[in-house]
């Protein structure tokens, strides 16, 4: 990050080549629509270019702050679609939707765990309550805001915040705790 | 607020979802070396990184590295960067910016035609099917077949159906398909995606009348050496979907058969 705070042109190739993919493939799965991903993960990455300074190292790894970065943006674009959406074809929509999300989400490159170690935390995800990992899924995966979340499984926001909070620390145990082995970036 | 109160919005702080006063008050508080929060910051986060690291990450092709870069040099922001592109759908003319491409009137039901886009390593091809359901039908299949074939960005894209129509956008990077609606004997259409970095072939399908549910139904997928036939599972309402190896060769025909005769087929080249 300091090399890109320099503006060394060559850390920013090497920060895209290393988390682009990672960024798209969050992007498409909020948005579930390729172009729209595509507008999100360059939007992340000129914002990272314009303003290294606001990655905060105390708030997690330069991925998860891209990752964040590309699901509030997701939101964002989301979130200012949503009158013309309410227009649309919904059908139609849905099901291009539907087809390029599936067909854009490819499992080619897993930089930061091995494949065995992301089978083991997919696993872990499964593992938690229903209620966690839904809670999980839809804020994580879907791009929905912990409002959002709570609307859609019409319950308390609270209960929401506190399903999410316990789920990211379960989840948290079952990978680091049993072995204390570093697995994240 | 106590620290019940705090650990409460972090996950939402880490997200961004906080307004600037609460995320303001929750940093202060965290930086004031509250152990109790931190500890609980630090689960948490690590909790969000295993969140983010077991999303299947999408392919993304050198070009497009190489797009994101000079996107990321310019003075402005990529949503300022947009392109202009220009399609034609059914017989309309319609100019979007491509990143309203999805809100386009197009309609895969509604007005029977069928879109398709290719993004970099995607490429979408699409087909509408027509049907001889009793095997009596006033078309042949070569009738479908594109006499003006229109070249296309990939191996698909020289065998598609008549009247498609390709057009890129200025940035090269996306190609837009549309077929026009064919004749009135159709009850089946639908349309195919050609994932070539995956290998997999997707087909969506929608019989105009929902099929008799006894009757068991099939795809079968012919490229130029080979013959695959794949059980279809129709869904309420009468569509179908279909996700399964793509034939190395191009493909020239997806039928779509019942258990007694064949009721509908896309005819490629």
């Amino acid at each position: 990050m300091q090399r890109i705070a320099q503006r060394d042109e060559a850390a920013l190739t090497e920060v895209i080549d290393l988390y682009a993919s990672g960024v798209l493939a969050i992007s498409s799965r909020i948005c579930g629509d390729p172009i729209e991903a595509d507008a999100v993960v360059s939007t992340v990455f000129w914002e990272l270019w314009a303003g290294p300074e606001k990655f905060d190292q105390q708030r997690g790894s330069l991925r998860t702050y891209l990752m964040t970065l590309a699901r509030s943006r997701a939101i964002d674009r989301q979130r200012a679609n949503l009158a013309q959406q309410r227009n649309s074809l919904k059908y139609a929509e849905e099901q291009c939707s539907n087809i390029a999300a599936v067909a854009s989400i490819q499992p080619v490159d897993q930089r930061q765990l091995d494949h065995e170690q992301v089978a083991e935390l997919r696993q872990a995800i499964e593992q938690l309550p229903h209620s966690q990992r839904t809670a999980l899924e839809l804020a994580f995966y879907e791009g929905l805001t912990h409002r959002q979340v709570a609307d859609k499984q019409s319950l308390p926001l609270g209960t929401i915040k506190t399903n999410i909070r316990r789920g990211l620390i379960q989840l948290r145990n079952l990978m680091l705790e049993p072995t204390q082995k570093q697995r994240l970036a | 607020m106590n620290c019940e109160d705090y650990q409460d919005q972090l996950t939402q702080f880490l997200l961004g979802e906080l307004d600037q006063t609460d995320s303001i008050r929750v940093e202060q508080h965290l930086a004031n070396g509250c152990a109790s929060c931190s500890s609980e910051f630090v689960q948490i986060l690590e909790g969000v990184e295993l969140m983010y690291q077991a999303v299947p990450v999408t392919a993304i092709t050198e070009r497009r590295r190489q797009q994101i870069f000079q996107q990321a040099l310019r003075a402005e922001s990529p949503a300022a960067q947009s392109a202009e592109a220009v399609f034609s759908i059914a017989g309309s003319h319609m100019a979007l910016r491509q990143s309203e491409f999805k809100r386009s009137s197009f309609g895969l039901l509604s007005v029977q035609s069928v879109l398709a886009l290719a993004t970099g390593f995607l490429i979408m091809c699409g087909v509408q099917m027509w049907v001889g359901r009793n095997n009596n039908s006033q078309r042949s299949p070569q009738q479908a077949v594109n006499s003006n074939k229109t070249p296309g960005p990939s191996a698909l894209g020289n065998a598609l159906a008549s009247d498609a129509e390709i057009r890129q956008d200025s940035r090269n990077a996306i190609s837009f398909i549309s077929l026009s609606p064919k004749a009135a004997e159709l009850n089946v259409n639908g349309y195919f995606l050609a994932d070539l970095l995956s290998g997999e072939l997707h087909v969506v399908g929608h019989f105009s009348k929902p099929p008799q549910p006894h009757e068991g139904y099939t795809a079968t997928v012919v490229s130029s050496s080979t013959e695959t036939v794949y059980p279809l599972t129709i869904e309420a309402g009468g569509l179908f979907k279909l996700k399964v190896p793509l034939p190395v060769d191009p493909i020239r025909e997806i039928i779509v058969r019942s258990s007694t005769e064949p009721s509908a087929k896309a005819t490629l080249n």
